[in-house]
């Protein structure tokens, strides 16, 4: 087995699916030194870059005229969707630091996690804001089919799960889901024209660097110390994320068996007007590249990703 | 003695129970306007406690080594303390996600709390640190206990009544915690207490958002919630803070109340943090004074413990 030394872990296999919170709190020996120091650094880069959704967005520059009443009714719809999927990390993803701490990981983890989904407010208020600017947040889905394809994919249960180890969460959520998302990010905002929306993106994007790389330097600094077994249940929760979540269409609904029509048009109605969303188009070769990204990038770790299929794109 | 909802929380026997979320309708809108303000306000009052020039005048060097010591348990204490109150923050947060009709600016300023607890922990250890004497443990096993005391379980559990939560924690045990570090301040060089400033601010506008949020709340409880509320904020004054948590006065005879007075004295005479036992004596006096006549404004009837550990 690996190097556990230091760790508080819960048996597994007890059936219990919150194990992790059955670890007994223990606190001390406290050690609140640097441990990971790529992680404490972007700690320190988090806190100073902060930036306040209520000031720090030129709203004023926001020209409704500019679009016509469908495309300010569809980008209102892409918008509040945002802040849904924004918001999904701040009632999750705290789950999280609550591992960390349980399992007494580097404390690093924790003071980075605790900016991470101040973060994560921010989005979902700066996205709502916007939403609001374009003519009204929408506090839920249209239809109930779509209030199904924006629940998450269980980080809160998984977090808690002792069943499922840290470091394969963290190369699945973040170094896989995160990372596939940013690369799509990044190619929305190319294609975004409003100046406003492209500020947003901008913003966002420049905290999920940091969100990213979090991952990546965790399971590089992890990985060495893992048996093969354990790299085994990385690489299985790896292939899970991307065939059971990615390319059933979690993030991108046209990947989905079942895609929903009306969001598609949609989006691309927002997408054409520049005013966010990208398209099946844009997406498929940035997805079909982020992979391939994240294949060589865990073969440093001793993970091998399989080829993956989907429908609509082939073997890639 | 726990209250019932602490004691079905911490029953490891069953299997634990967390709540079922229903997501939408989603408002993430403001609700309160006091509690919005506070969000905007925490977005604006950042401060980072790495900043060099936040530290400008304070030098350790300038005191003896004993009372660097002094200076380096008494923040050792507080990182500790704030240490815990990270993933407690973060584990309210989970939870009030997990509750139906908890707005999203009460939402927003936990998890502005969690970060402010980092920052508080990160200048609790820096100073004891830059003393030269950060301890990364109480020397007894009484003190630990106190504090590895399973908020997260606490805060989350299912059957565990989030308002009570909230009132016993992030009210009462957050105004005795709030207290010392004015206290602290209070005793501290102008250069050390300028710093301290910082967490007082950002404790202060907590504090404030949760009594907000429980004045909310309590009009539409029943005699027998307010009741439960009452025996939830008792027990954690009587059970952990009475015992001595964050106050030394109140530890039981032992090294840590040996230890932890001492240094407290030492540094408080040297400006470096401490806070003096009378002024301890004090300021729980004070927090617990604050907490039974503002609650029983609010129509919760709180029985306070006796402060003389004796």
């Amino acid at each position: 087995m690996g190097t556990l030394v230091g760790y508080n872990k819960a048996p597994i296999g007890t059936g219990r699916p919150h194990g992790v919170l059955d670890i007994a709190d223990q606190h001390f020996p406290l050690t609140l030194d640097e441990g990971v120091p790529e992680i404490r650094d972007l700690y320190r880069k988090a806190k100073r870059s902060e930036w306040n959704p209520a000031t720090d967005i030129a709203w004023e520059k926001l020209d409704l005229s500019r679009y016509t009443t469908e495309e300010l009714f569809a980008a209102r719809q892409y918008w509040s969707r945002r802040a849904w999927s924004e918001y999904g990390a701040i009632a999750e993803s705290p789950a999280m630091l609550l591992r960390f701490t349980k399992e007494r990981r580097e404390v690093d983890l924790s003071l980075f996690w605790t900016i991470r989904t101040q973060e994560e407010v921010r989005h979902a208020d700066v996205c709502r804001r916007m939403a609001d600017a374009l003519g009204g947040y929408m506090s839920e889905p249209v239809s109930q089919d779509l209030a199904g394809s924006v629940a998450t994919h269980g980080v809160r249960g998984m977090s808690f799960d002792a069943d499922t180890p840290l470091e394969a969460l963290i190369a699945s959520l973040i170094c896989c889901a995160e990372v596939i998302a940013f690369d799509v990010f990044r190619a929305l905002i190319k294609t975004t024209t409003d100046p406003v929306a492209k500020q947003i993106l901008q913003l966002i994007f420049r905290d999920e660097v940091r969100h990213c790389d979090f991952g990546w330097y965790y399971m590089d600094y992890r990985a060495p110390h893992m048996s093969a077994a354990e790299l085994v249940v990385v690489r299985d929760k790896v292939v899970w994320m991307i065939e059971d979540v990615e390319l059933k269409g979690y993030h991108s609904t046209w990947l989905s068996p079942f895609p929903d029509v009306s969001e598609i048009e949609s989006d691309r109605l927002v997408y054409e007007a520049g005013l966010g969303a990208t398209v099946e188009e844009v997406e498929m070769p940035v997805l079909v590249k982020s992979v391939a990204g994240i294949r060589a990038r865990m073969r440093s770790w001793g993970v091998e990703l399989p080829e993956f299929e989907h429908t609509g794109m082939g073997r890639f | 003695m726990l209250s019932k909802s602490d004691a079905q929380s911490l029953d490891r026997e069953q299997p634990f129970q967390l709540g079922t979320e229903h997501r939408f309708p989603l408002d993430l809108t403001a609700s309160q306007a006091p509690i919005w303000d506070a969000y905007e306000l925490a977005l604006r009052e950042t401060w980072d406690p790495e900043d060099d020039a936040l530290w400008d005048g304070f030098e350790p060097g300038a005191h003896s080594e004993t009372d660097r010591r002094a200076g380096g348990l008494v923040w050792s204490h507080r990182a500790w303390v704030d240490f815990t109150a990270i993933a407690e923050s973060e584990a309210v947060l989970v939870r009030v996600c997990l509750e139906p009709g908890i707005s999203a600016d009460m939402k927003y300023c936990l998890s502005m709390r969690a970060v402010e607890r980092a920052r508080s922990t990160d200048l609790a250890h820096l100073l004891a640190t830059r003393l030269g004497n950060y301890r990364s443990s109480p020397s007894t096993p009484e003190l630990a206990a106190l504090l590895d005391n399973e908020l997260v379980r606490r805060a989350l559990h299912e059957y565990s009544d989030i308002d009570t939560y909230i009132a016993a924690h992030l009210i009462a045990q957050a105004r005795v915690d709030f207290g010392m570090w004015q206290a602290a301040a209070s005793s501290a060089s102008p250069a050390l207490a300028s710093l301290i400033g910082f967490v007082v601010r950002d404790k202060s506008r907590m504090l404030a958002v949760a009594w907000q949020y429980f004045a909310d709340v309590v009009p539409d409880m029943t005699d027998v919630q307010r009741a439960a509320i009452a025996e939830g904020v008792s027990s954690v004054l009587s059970e952990e803070e009475s015992r001595g948590r964050q106050v030394p006065t109140q530890l039981p005879e032992g090294t840590d109340r040996r230890e932890l007075l001492e240094a407290h004295t030492a540094a408080a005479s040297a400006g470096l943090g401490g806070v003096l036992p009378d002024d301890q004596v004090a300021v729980f006096e004070s927090a617990l004074s604050e907490i039974r006549q503002r609650f029983a404004v609010l129509g919760v009837a709180i029985e306070l413990p006796q402060t003389d550990p004796s």
